[in-house]
């Protein structure tokens, strides 16, 4: 025998048992911390709740109790929160907390771009993070410290190491400090798809010479 | 549509595994005006959103459809080329 206790769920009344509430809750609330910082989160902590209601409503027949099983099974349906994704473009994105709890922007982040390297993508993405049109100033200087002394070799090496390799279109995004919001990841996916279209293009015009 | 229509219809090609990716990207797209939605009453329970497309939605959904087609044609016939 359990103790149970009576919830308002998305509006809708429930009986659940204490263990599983405990459960829910703690979903509820990690959901909540992940999207804490989102523009809408109020809307969207609403339709979760709504849905999350609806399936245990659809689940369940009328005088039955939610048990720790129901509430697995909706944790299944919905998602862990790390499944859902990168948060909205609000300027928060670039913000970071310092120990002693101040928030600073940080508007660029130094990433590794894999799209225009020669080696490891270290000048690119040092030039993205400065703002310098063409990696070659880099290169060269790398080229010349190393020269002249090894130095160039050496901070290549733990650069290499530390900064991170552009993954993401967020991450591209902010490598070179532009706001992470719908416009741009549309735009992105764009120049994306028509470069790979481009690329496409050459290699079958390239197929066809060699073919005939 | 109901969000749940929407969950249903995604299901059915496949393309939703995970439901709660689908309601930050919804509340995002209203966000961005690309969507909106009205309040439906309901008679089991508590009043739903209705989702429907703004024209600025459809426009951008139109530039995908276009952006997707012709990239599918490049690589349909780049095969193509390759399997002669």
């Amino acid at each position: 025998m359990k103790k149970v206790i009576h919830i308002n769920l998305g509006g809708r009344p429930f009986v659940i048992d204490i263990d599983a509430y405990e459960d829910l809750d703690m979903y509820l609330k990690s959901i909540e911390s992940h999207f804490k910082r989102s523009e809408g989160f109020e809307d969207i902590m609403y339709d979760i709740e709504n849905r999350i209601a609806e399936l245990l409503e659809a689940e369940s027949a009328k005088n039955t109790v939610i048990t720790l099983e129901k509430v697995e099974m909706v944790k299944n349906t919905m998602g862990r929160p790390e499944e859902f994704g990168a948060e909205a473009g609000d300027s928060d994105e670039f913000t970071r907390k310092r120990p002693s709890g101040r928030k600073f922007k940080t508007g660029k982040r130094l990433f590794r771009d894999p799209q225009d390297k020669v080696v490891a993508g270290v000048a690119s993405g040092m030039s993205a993070y400065f703002g310098i049109s063409d990696p070659i100033i880099i290169r060269l200087l790398f080229v010349i410290f190393t020269l002249s002394g090894g130095l160039g070799f050496l901070s290549y090496i733990v650069l290499w190491i530390a900064v991170p390799e552009a993954k993401t279109t967020s991450d591209f995004l902010a490598m070179r400090g532009e706001e992470i919001n719908i416009d741009n990841i549309a735009r992105s996916v764009e120049n994306g798809l028509k470069d790979l279209k481009d690329k496409l293009d050459d290699l079958s015009r390239g197929i066809k010479t060699k073919m005939f | 549509m109901y969000p749940s229509d929407i969950i249903g219809k995604l299901k059915d090609q496949k393309m939703i595994i995970v439901e709660g990716t689908l309601y930050p990207m919804l509340t995002r797209l209203k966000n961005d005006g690309l969507l909106d939605y009205d309040w439906k009453e309901s008679k089991t329970g508590p009043p739903r959103k209705y989702y429907k497309i703004t024209d600025q939605g459809k426009s951008i959904r139109d530039e995908l459809i276009n952006t997707w087609q012709e990239l599918s044609n490049s690589v349909n016939s780049t095969i193509s080329e390759i399997k002669k």
